[in-house]
């Protein structure tokens, strides 16, 4: 009998496999918790990496730590330094393409002494979130901390400036003496010669610039020597110190409209030079003198009757006419000055102004209008230009020089002068000196009469009575000299206190006797603590003195 | 408690131990002996009259502590061995005993007391200026500097009659601070008795 084998299939996978399974997810799940758990790496350029240490430099928002430096390393070239930093997951979204890293140490600037808690704890990177939903892993480390966080609001400018002095970064902006923001950025554009600065104002103040808006520099003091005199002006203390900007819409001008950011002003130098850049509507003129102009600088003043309406600009006016300099004696030895006749000077619609001055002019020079030197300031001796009516001035007719009209002169000032101190010498001249000289001999015989009569006064009687009244007068003095005396003997005795010998003398001296035992007697202490400063707590050191010894 | 006794205990053997002075040092002072007791002196118009204005004493030989030359150009001061009193003082009080001493047809004054308000007809002033008052290199004592003596005259100026200079130098006769104040003493006693001669040939 034959038995069959009755083979069963035995179980196709060994349970003892679950174990490498439950392994395998368990180390999956360790690796996913790990990489979930691990944070967003960025990495950060920076120049070099002072203070920066590894496993050790946070990364902070607002003193909040949101990362830490994992890793430092030199660039392949050696000429920076990569930083990976772990972000945490939390802070992920922060990361956008414009915001901002810096390394936060102690500092000295404008805003005062900052990051002094990094002296003991060591330097982190404060990190300031930008405002574009783009994020980056890629970010460069700022030299300075920015002068402006992203989360301020307010409005941005330009300024160009070609001579007033280099502003530096974080200087103030100020309107009516208020400070609305700083400089951001100051870059000098070597091809136009002019320094470029981006300004910051902030909300709500960058509505206050208006297309009228001028700024200028506010160097805190200003003092101007011109020939409207010495001017002296001051700003805070603060502004003195620091200088700054001001912006303002100038008085009886209007507004305008508000600009938009990243407009582009002009930076004066001064308030005066900013008022002056306003005056873009004006006409040339030349002025012909026939004295020295010794004085008359660009920039000084031209007048009508105290009444500016216009500015000297060439002095003098470098003029060529037939290939000829027309300021230099030639057939004409009229000195040739250009000014021009600034209309917003005269009213403040500067279009009416030009009509009113064209359609008068001719009028007015018919009428015997001329210019002339007018001494301005006379410690400087500067000069400005008058235009006065002189009814006696010579008549007038329509000249010009290289395409210039010419406003006729007068000649005034020191040559006026000089044809007066003419006019007195000649009327001098024509005095009768004899005649002056009898009648003085006269006088004197007079004089002599009444000096005799005089004499006969004081040897009257009555004269004589006068020296009792002098001897009253006397009396009285004499008695005040011996109050006078009274007092010095009291002050004398009052003095005779403290002199040598007496009691107060010897007690002081005595004093001084006894403090200067008492320094003596500290003597040898005060040598003991200068070689051992520790001897007040611990035993004064056994130093041997020198042993004297005699011969024996 | 006992161990609250014991915790006592020890603290203060504690700070019984570190209050202890553990110097073997004293300090000891020392001043010119001075033989010359019992002296009468007498103000009298006729006798010159001679104020000692000062003993002056540069820098650390004005110390409390006794000087020792240590070589050519320095000096040290005992930290142990003191002047009773400050050297400058000392050397007036002595010089004034001194030439009481030797020279009585003088008057001998210092400044210290109220100012002798009688007219004498000879006036004279001397001012001391040391400038060796130590122990020195050789086993000796050395002092030496000079001496002016002015003469006040009646109408309120004066005039510088003299100007003496004078070293000396003695051999210690015992070992220590007291043999060297001992030949110190000696040496200005000695000085002295030269300023007296000096003044007595005026």
């Amino acid at each position: 009998m034959t038995q069959s084998a009755d083979i069963k299939q035995g179980a196709q996978v060994s349970p003892i496999w679950i174990l490498p399974f439950i392994a395998l997810f368990v180390g999956i799940w360790m690796v996913y918790q790990y990489q979930n758990a691990k944070g967003e790496e960025i990495f950060i350029r920076m120049p070099h990496a002072e203070g920066i240490i590894t496993g050790k430099t946070q990364i902070k928002v607002r003193s909040v730590n949101m990362g830490l430096i994992t890793d430092v390393k030199l660039s392949d070239d050696r000429k920076y330094v990569m930083a990976r930093a772990e972000i945490d997951k939390r802070y992920k979204h922060l990361l956008t393409e414009d915001a901002k890293i810096w390394v936060v140490k102690p500092r000295i600037d404008q805003a005062g002494i900052t990051g002094l808690n990094t002296l003991l704890s060591g330097v982190y990177l404060e990190f300031s979130p930008g405002t574009v939903e783009d994020t980056s892993s890629y970010f460069k480390l700022l030299d300075e901390p920015p002068l402006i966080a992203n989360d301020i609001q307010g409005g941005r400018f330009n300024l160009l400036s070609r001579d007033s002095e280099v502003i530096e970064v974080g200087t103030g902006l100020y309107y009516k003496g208020y400070k609305v923001g700083q400089i951001e950025t100051a870059h000098f554009d070597w091809q136009e010669q002019t320094m470029r600065y981006q300004i910051f104002i902030k909300e709500p103040f960058q509505n206050l610039v208006t297309f009228n808006t001028v700024f200028w520099v506010n160097s805190g003091l200003e003092v101007d020597l011109s020939a409207d005199g010495i001017n002296i002006k001051t700003g805070s203390l603060s502004k003195m110190l620091k200088g700054g900007i001001s912006f303002t819409v100038p008085e009886r001008e209007k507004p305008g409209d508000i600009v938009t950011a990243g407009h582009i002003f002009s930076l004066s130098k001064n308030y005066k030079k900013a008022l002056e850049q306003r005056y873009f509507l004006y006409d040339y003129f030349v002025i012909q003198f026939e004295q020295s102009i010794r004085g008359l600088n660009p920039g000084a003043p031209v007048e009508y009757r105290g009444i500016r309406i216009g500015t000297v600009v060439e002095s003098p006016a470098m003029l060529i006419v037939d290939d000829k300099p027309a300021y230099f004696a030639t057939e004409d030895t009229r000195v040739p000055v250009l000014i021009k006749v600034e209309y917003k000077r005269i009213f403040h619609n500067g279009q009416i102004s030009k009509t009113f001055w064209q359609s008068n002019l001719t009028t007015w020079l018919k009428k015997g209008m001329r210019a002339s030197l007018k001494p301005g300031n006379l410690i400087t001796g500067a000069l400005y230009v008058d235009l006065d009516i002189y009814a006696d001035a010579p008549p007038y007719k329509t000249e010009t020089i290289a395409s210039y009209p010419i406003l006729p002169s007068i000649s005034s000032g020191f040559s006026v002068l000089t044809n007066q101190v003419s006019e007195v010498l000649t009327k001098f001249n024509k005095l009768n000196i004899e005649g002056s000289l009898s009648q003085f001999e006269k006088a004197m015989s007079e004089y002599e009469t009444l000096a005799a009569q005089v004499n006969s006064l004081i040897k009257d009687n009555k004269t004589q009575a006068i020296p009792e009244n002098f001897n009253q007068t006397m009396t009285q003095v004499t008695q005040s000299m011996a109050q006078f005396d009274e007092t010095m003997k009291q002050f004398r005795k009052t003095m005779s206190d403290y002199e040598e010998g007496s009691q107060v003398y010897t007690e002081m001296k005595s004093t001084m006797a006894e403090i200067k035992q008492l320094s003596q007697e500290l003597q040898p202490f005060t040598k003991s603590l200068n070689e051992q400063p520790d001897m007040l707590i611990f035993n004064k050191d056994n130093i041997k003195d020198i042993e004297p010894r005699s011969k024996n | 408690m006992p161990y609250k006794s014991i915790l006592v205990f020890l603290i203060t053997f504690l700070l019984s131990a570190c209050s202890q002075n553990s110097s073997s040092n004293q300090t000891s002072y020392y001043q010119f002996y001075g033989e010359n007791s019992n002296l009468e002196v007498l103000n009298s118009v006729d006798k010159p009259m001679l104020v000692i204005s000062e003993v002056k004493l540069p820098g650390s030989l004005n110390n409390r502590g006794i000087a020792m030359r240590v070589n050519k150009h320095q000096f040290q001061n005992a930290n142990w061995h003191l002047w009773s009193t400050s050297p400058d003082e000392m050397l007036l009080t002595h010089a004034e005993s001194n030439l009481v001493s030797l020279e009585t047809n003088w008057l001998f004054l210092t400044q210290r007391g109220p100012i002798n308000q009688l007219k004498n007809n000879v006036y004279y002033e001397v001012k001391w200026h040391l400038n060796q008052f130590n122990g020195g290199l050789n086993n000796n004592a050395e002092i030496s500097g000079l001496w002016q003596l002015y003469r006040h005259h009646n109408n309120g100026t004066i005039s510088m009659v003299k100007q003496q200079y004078f070293t000396e130098k003695q051999t210690l006769k015992t070992d220590g601070y007291t043999g060297l104040v001992s030949a110190l003493e000696t040496l200005w006693m000695k000085v002295n008795k030269d300023f007296i001669l000096s003044i007595e040939n005026i």
